[in-house]
């Protein structure tokens, strides 16, 4: 709503508030000097919100940072201009930039968990920012705080103000920096990934605060994300970079209606859609990766990857900006072929339709009431507590951690189960759970038939060749330490696979069939990018021959090009070796598009469960409900009528009685909810399609659209 | 970061990465020429001790407490030996001793930390207690405790310096293996069946080389100090054997009249110290874990 309304600026001012003209920042490192934003520039009127999308390594958080001039040593700024308000920065002194920043150029940092400091309160926080830049006593600085705190609703601010960060949630502690950053009035915010640390429910919240903050104060906003649905939702116009360089600026709406840009085009293609046909086809995915960026190659950075280069776009230097002919006056787009491409239509890719599998009737895996209580708190006796009885009596009481309390799902051969919910839901510990990495506290995981607990531990060892991981960080999946051939090699010696030269053809066609070269073998895991990491570790689950792999978040930590080529990789290595995945997400669209059933996990419990089809449309559980609203569209048509949850996921520790979603449901019906537990129903007669909750069919399928209301935090 | 084609092969390029930022760091040049120095300086004397000027041992009592001269660089001692002949040849013992007993605490430190780190729990506060309540007694007095309770001798020296310096190497390798332990690569070793001794020594000590390695070296500078300290008080080497610290032991008296019996001893431990001291922290600045993994 707030997008129709602001488009036009507040303020009438010829002279654009910020204008950024041949921005060059460069860092010297030791392989040679690294451009890391070359030749950037835009500009940003009073009251307007501008979106830098981009993968990482594009230079979005060094344009950033190098506005506010924070760039360090051995970064530096080479070039080009940074005009505010009239006012060269670049020219600037030390002093002065001090004055500015937090003060007129305020930052809103990425990650809300690291960014306060721990041993403050948060109303020192925040009146220090406001006693720096404003001339007002102590007093009158906690009165402007507690206001701005109101500002962006966090609940009782005058109390709140004197908490420590620890006491608020990873959402609550983003409002006090937007907060912090709001206090002194300033005309640009410059939101560094703002949402991205956050759950999608919370993301919804803040960005909606966002939106009415833009509206109320005029101020303007350059937000940095990767995430073009969060630019849909909230930007008026639109930079896409590339490598170092914009590569295409426009309004919101002619960007998402026609891209000028094959790169913009691509990054819209790659994002699988919650909704829509095209949501189970292969996705279209970018070949390759962002070149280096201390040998960037001849002509445009993007000729390499892009399905409609022709040879002159290898030459010369890389395009600039330019305006494109029949496009809106503001759009421009840096490619030669601007002006006759037509970009209108998503890209399709080779083998359209994603291959049909072949899924048996047969569970693979069972899992039976799954229970994992983890003691809380740590020592011999740290997880005991004193209680008061009902009768007023002290007991000692132990108190455990409930993150998966009875779970129970099964997976078919050759069929893709996932695991959707919000960060603290249980999801990965289902995962290590059903792996026998954790043991389970109660329930059995049958595999095969066999149930996993009872196995003696040579038979499980033996048996882990059939269940293989993926973890979500690559990085950290790979040991620094040995070659991609130790790596993958070491899973085929354990299980008697294959040995000496026989093991390394055999790597190496993994190595192929996975998308890299045969000669990657001798090289350490450094050496690749993260997608590319990605690529090996799956190579190293497939090494064994497994039946199940559990994949624990595999693309949340990549971009999204690259995410459409490890989701397409999975896709096809499915039917080919006759895999079941049980997939962990938290991203829906995804688990929409490479799932064939899943199941909607809140505080241990599953919520929903059923195939894509019946989960992903009514009725619905309350809570697959406003997860589904919450998720930023990337189409800027879209009306906005998400569901905005109140409050945050209650401690496992403690969970409400009854349903356990009670607390922040938007439907709840009365006290039926907070006494009895809702058991798994079927749906319309249909086994598979199962709901845990109070309401009745009709009501579930009828939508709700919330107003955006005050969250009071319990 | 993509695969870069300039590589040929690639474990040239790990090293060469390593070698590059080793020769710009001041710190660990100087450190490793130090070590290197004394390290040939023990190597040459120990095939060819009479490169000396003097035969250590032979005292020369018309001749003692003789000041620096041409003769005699360094002067001669209470009984009239050359001090420039026995700090040269002193150098072999303090490298041994400190080589010896450094490798010896690594090995037990090693094994115990990375075992700690990597089953937490009992087994960790157990061995963990034990390793600070062997802390928590001065290096000295443990030592001297040690060695008293032997017999005073080379070997046992050794024996009492690598007990003293387990848990400290002990407490290095836990905190490395404790952060090795959470990621994922150790969870992927379980996963694929591994048993728990593979995991612990091919999976995490592997990347807990860096820090031990800076850990080693800059105690092998205490190692070397403490054998001076016993020496001193007459409970390491035993006379007549050169060793620093029993020259240091045996000068003192005579610090009024000839500061450089004790002087010249006391320059070569400092001098030793310095050495792997600097080599401990210039390692230290390059080997960072992080960055050498990330590159």
């Amino acid at each position: 709503m707030s997008r129709a309304t602001t488009s036009t600026p507040t303020e009438a001012s010829t002279e654009p508030l910020l204008s950024v003209e041949s921005l060059r920042t460069q860092f010297r490192t030791e392989d040679g000097i690294v451009t890391a934003t070359n030749d950037v520039s835009f500009s940003l009127d009073h009251g307007e919100v501008m979106g830098i999308v981009g993968e990482s390594g594009a230079g979005k958080s060094v344009t950033a940072k190098s506005i506010m001039r924070l760039i360090r040593y051995p970064g530096e700024i080479a070039g080009g201009s940074v005009v505010f308000d009239g006012e060269d920065l670049l020219s600037y002194s030390e002093a002065e930039m001090r004055s500015i920043r937090g003060n007129r150029i305020t930052l809103i940092p990425q990650d809300p968990m690291t960014s306060l400091n721990p041993v403050l309160t948060v109303g020192q926080q925040i009146t220090e920012t406001i006693e720096l830049h404003q001339d007002v006593d102590h007093e009158e600085a906690r009165e402007i705080a507690i206001e701005a705190m109101r500002e962006v609703e966090i609940p009782a601010p005058e109390t709140r103000i004197d908490e420590y960060p620890h006491e608020f949630s990873g959402g609550m502690r983003q409002r006090i920096l937007i907060a912090i950053g709001l206090a002194c009035e300033p005309d640009l915010i410059i939101a560094d990934e703002p949402t991205t640390a956050l759950d999608v429910t919370t993301q919804a919240k803040i960005l909606e605060l966002l939106n009415d903050l833009r509206e109320e104060h005029g101020v303007s906003i350059l937000m940095i994300t990767h995430n073009l649905g969060v630019v849909a939702q909230t930007c008026d116009r639109v930079g896409v970079m590339y490598a170092g360089n914009l590569v295409e600026t426009g309004t919101v709406s002619s960007i998402f209606k026609q891209p000028r840009h094959p790169y913009t085009r691509a990054l819209i293609d790659a994002i699988p859609t919650v909704d829509g046909e095209r949501g189970r086809d292969r996705l279209y995915a970018l070949a390759g990766s962002m070149p280096d960026l201390k040998a960037l190659p001849d002509g445009c950075n993007f000729a390499d990857r892009c399905p409609h280069a022709i040879d002159a776009c290898r030459r010369g230097e890389d395009p600039s900006l330019e305006s494109v002919a029949g496009a809106p006056a503001d759009t421009e787009a840096a490619c030669i072929r601007a002006d006759e491409l037509d970009l209108t239509e998503p890209e399709t890719s080779e083998g359209d339709r994603r291959q049909d599998k072949a899924i048996s009737a047969e569970p693979l895996l069972a899992v039976d009431g799954l229970k994992k209580h983890f003691p809380s708190g740590d020592g011999l006796l740290g997880n005991l507590s004193l209680t008061r009885a009902d009768g007023g009596g002290l007991s000692l009481e132990r108190r455990y951690v409930k993150a998966v309390d009875g779970v129970s799902f099964t997976i078919n051969r050759g069929e893709t189960v996932g695991l959707v919910g919000e960060s603290g839901c249980g999801k990965s510990t289902v995962a290590r759970t059903v792996l026998q990495l954790l043991e389970p506290t109660d329930g059995e995981v049958y595999f095969d038939g066999q149930p996993l607990g009872e196995l003696g531990s040579t038979a499980l060892r033996s048996l882990r060749r059939e269940m293989q991981i993926i973890f979500q960080d690559p990085k950290s999946s790979l040991n620094p330490r040995k070659t991609v051939g130790q790596l993958i090699g070491r899973g085929m010696e354990k299980h008697d696979i294959a040995t000496g030269d026989e093991k390394r053809e055999r790597i190496e066609e993994l190595l192929e069939r996975v998308g890299l070269q045969k000669s990657d073998i001798d090289k350490y895991p450094h050496q690749f990018s993260g997608g590319q990491q990605q690529r090996i570790a799956i190579a190293n689950a497939l090494a064994v021959e497994p039946e199940l792999i559990v994949c624990d978040e595999p693309v949340s930590a990549l971009d999204v090009s690259v995410q459409a080529q490890i989701l397409n990789l999975l896709d096809d290595i499915q039917a080919e070796y006759g895999l079941s995945y049980l997939f962990i997400s938290h991203n829906i669209s995804v688990v929409q598009h490479i799932c064939d059933r899943v199941a909607v996990m809140y505080l241990g419990k599953i919520a929903e469960t059923g195939t894509v089809e019946q989960v992903f449309a009514p009725p619905y559980h309350p809570y697959t409900e406003s997860l589904l609203s919450a998720v930023p569209h990337a189409d800027p048509t879209r009306q906005p009528d998400r569901i905005l949850l109140e409050g945050t996921v209650p401690s496992p520790l403690d969970p409400p009685s009854g349903c356990p979603f009670h607390t922040r449901c938007p439907k709840k019906i009365g006290d039926v909810c907070e006494t009895d537990v809702p058991l798994p129903a079927p749906i319309g007669g249909d086994e598979r399609h199962q709901i845990a909750c109070h309401l009745s069919e009709a009501e579930m399928s009828t939508p709700l659209y919330d107003e955006p209301a005050a969250e009071p935090e319990p | 970061m993509s695969t870069s084609t300039w590589l040929t092969t690639e474990q040239k390029a790990h090293y060469g990465r390593f070698l590059r930022q080793f020769r710009r760091n001041q710190k660990a040049v100087i450190g490793l020429g130090i070590v290197v120095s004394l390290f040939v300086i023990a190597i040459v004397t120990y095939f060819a001790p009479e490169i000396v000027p003097y035969d250590p041992s032979a005292t020369d009592v018309p001749n003692r407490e003789a000041a620096p001269s041409l003769q005699h660089p360094m002067g001669t001692d209470d009984l009239g030996r050359d001090v420039f002949s026995r700090v040269v040849l002193g150098t072999q013992i303090s490298l041994y001793v400190g080589f010896v007993s450094i490798s010896a605490a690594m090995i037990m430190g090693t094994t115990i930390g990375v075992v700690a780190g990597y089953y937490q729990g009992l087994i960790d506060e157990s061995l963990m207690r034990l390793m600070d309540a062997m802390m928590s007694f001065p290096p000295i007095l443990l030592a001297l405790t040690i060695v008293a309770v032997m017999e005073p001798s080379l070997n046992n020296v050794i024996i009492a310096l690598a007990f003293v310096y387990t848990p400290f190497i002990a407490r290095v390798a836990r905190s490395a293996a404790l952060s090795v332990r959470n990621e994922s690569y150790i969870e992927a070793a379980v996963a694929r069946g591994e048993s728990d001794t593979y995991i612990i020594f091919r999976e995490v000590l592997p990347n807990c080389v860096g820090p031990l390695l800076v850990q080693g070296s800059i105690n092998i500078a205490f190692t070397m100090l403490l054998e001076a300290s016993l020496s001193f008080l007459g409970l390491g080497v035993q006379p007549p054997r050169p060793s620093w610290g029993l020259m240091i032991n045996s000068g003192w008296a005579y610090m009024g009249d000839a500061p450089w019996i004790v002087l010249f001893p006391a320059a070569a431990i400092a001098t030793a110290v310095i050495g792997f001291n600097l080599l401990g922290d210039g390692l230290r600045d390059v080997l960072d874990p992080k960055g050498e993994i990330i590159e």
